[in-house]
């Protein structure tokens, strides 16, 4: 049975299980994917995942359809609590306990974060990017960046900032095509 | 700002991606639904699906047996107290009296289920409720926070900078003065926008500083601080020798529009 995203949101504003077990099972990977990136740690990831769910469930009533698609609202949620969790007191606390191993300091503990870019399909999509777009699909689609903080972050100002994702997305554009 | 202006600004490729400021997403939403914007958002969004998926993870089966727990394990503990509700043999003719006793129970029981069943029911709309406004209240708490941000950081920049304040003056027959505050030790530059012309959701001021004689981005001035007494952190920046306002599309351009220019002032 597959439903469309429209019978899904239907389905999930009448809170029903079905709706629920299918959401899961068609959506949760990709979540959890998202979650894994800016939180790569599985004990963390994993109490995310339960709050980004709980969140789905209990917001679904929030999600207007006409302002995007199902699954795109859904990623923001994962990558919002993700980049929430990262902010938080005791996430740095411990993110700087980590870090004492390796002797990597920063003043912000997520930038000691190495990109962990380790998918096959993922690396293979955006290698086809040039150098300068890749960084920043990955530091603010990946990782959850703003705008501002990738400008300042790599000298480039705010204007450019936009052309280049324009740039990068509408090379993705065309990937999608040829598939 | 137009159709296509707003399609080939990239606004519309952060909103997709979750990194629109407010600002960016009101104009994405005021424009939702022209068609060609529909048809544009449309497709990022499915060129951007296409690199989450690459990113897919298996989930421990762990994680959705405690969600379940979480969402559904009311249900399980309403079936759980039906079972618990037992069954009294009954001989009918022999102990007539023990018959109505265990038919009274039987339904003083059922009762008790259906009034605790309906309560249930209360509380979880209860609870639903007062998450939802727990999540409000999250919302309101983190704007104040960044708020208070905000002033720490005009507070801490005032007290600790060599503050200078540079004049910019109206040019090109405009109309308009704004003051800048500058501080020499670490180039951070605040503005004070409070005599310029309040501009439409398409256009804002941008800043410019003259170095070497080029200009230099020095990030937009958010047009919510326009005509008001309230100040605007920008970029920072030393060895200029001048600074320059104009007026450009909103979201600023990577060089100035010169017959745009609206004030100015030397260093």
């Amino acid at each position: 049975m597959k439903y469309s995203e429209e019978e899904i949101v239907a389905l999930l504003k009448a809170k029903s299980r079905k709706g629920f077990d299918y959401l899961y099972e068609n959506y949760s990977r990709a979540i959890y994917g998202v979650i894994f990136n800016v939180i790569p740690n599985e004990d963390d990831a994993q109490d995310l995942m339960q709050d980004v769910f709980v969140k789905i469930w209990n917001n679904i009533g929030q999600y207007d359809e006409t302002k995007g698609r199902l699954f795109t609202w859904m990623l923001n949620i994962a990558r919002n609590a993700s980049i929430d969790k990262t902010r938080s007191k005791e996430y740095k606390k411990d993110a700087k306990n980590q870090s004492l191993d390796n002797s990597v300091n920063s003043i912000n503990g997520r930038h000691s974060e190495q990109m962990n870019v380790d998918h096959i399909g993922l690396d293979k999509i955006l290698t086809t990017l040039k150098e300068d777009q890749r960084v920043l699909v990955e530091l603010i689609y990946l990782k959850g960046y703003t705008q501002a903080e990738v400008s300042e972050m790599l000298d480039v100002p705010l204007g450019t900032v936009k052309t280049r994702i324009r740039s990068a997305i509408m090379s993705l554009r065309e990937k999608v095509v040829e598939q | 700002m137009k159709t296509n202006e707003l399609i080939e600004s990239g606004i519309l490729e952060t909103y997709v991606m979750g990194a629109a400021s407010p600002e960016e997403r009101a104009l994405v939403e005021a424009n939702i639904n022209d068609p060609l914007i529909r048809q544009e958002l449309s497709e990022i969004e499915n060129a951007l699906i296409n690199v989450a998926v690459k990113m897919e993870k298996d989930v421990p089966a762990d994680v959705k047996n405690k969600l379940e727990a979480t969402l559904f394990g009311t249900e399980t503990n309403h079936q759980a107290a039906n079972q618990e509700t037992k069954v009294i043999p009954m001989t009918p003719v022999k102990v007539n009296w023990m018959a109505r006793a265990a038919s009274v129970a039987l339904l003083l029981s059922v009762g008790l289920n259906l009034f605790q069943f309906v309560k249930h029911g209360e509380t979880k709309e209860k609870l639903a409720a007062i998450e939802n406004t727990n999540t409000v209240l999250a919302g309101e708490v983190k704007v104040v926070k960044q708020d208070m941000i905000f002033y720490e950081t005009i507070s801490d920049f005032f007290q600790r900078g060599d503050i200078k304040m540079i004049q910019l003056d109206a040019v090109n027959n405009k109309q308009g003065d704004a003051m800048i505050f500058m501080d020499a030790k670490s180039g951070k530059v605040a503005i004070k926008a409070n005599h310029l012309p309040v501009l439409d959701n398409d256009h804002q001021y941008q800043l410019w500083a003259l170095v070497d004689g080029k200009p230099v981005d020095m990030g937009v001035i958010p047009n919510d601080v326009l005509g008001k007494d309230q100040l605007a952190m920008l970029k920072s920046i030393s060895g200029m020798q001048a600074f320059a306002i104009t007026k450009e599309p909103y979201g600023g351009k990577a060089s100035p529009t010169l017959e745009e220019m609206v004030v100015m002032g030397n260093v």
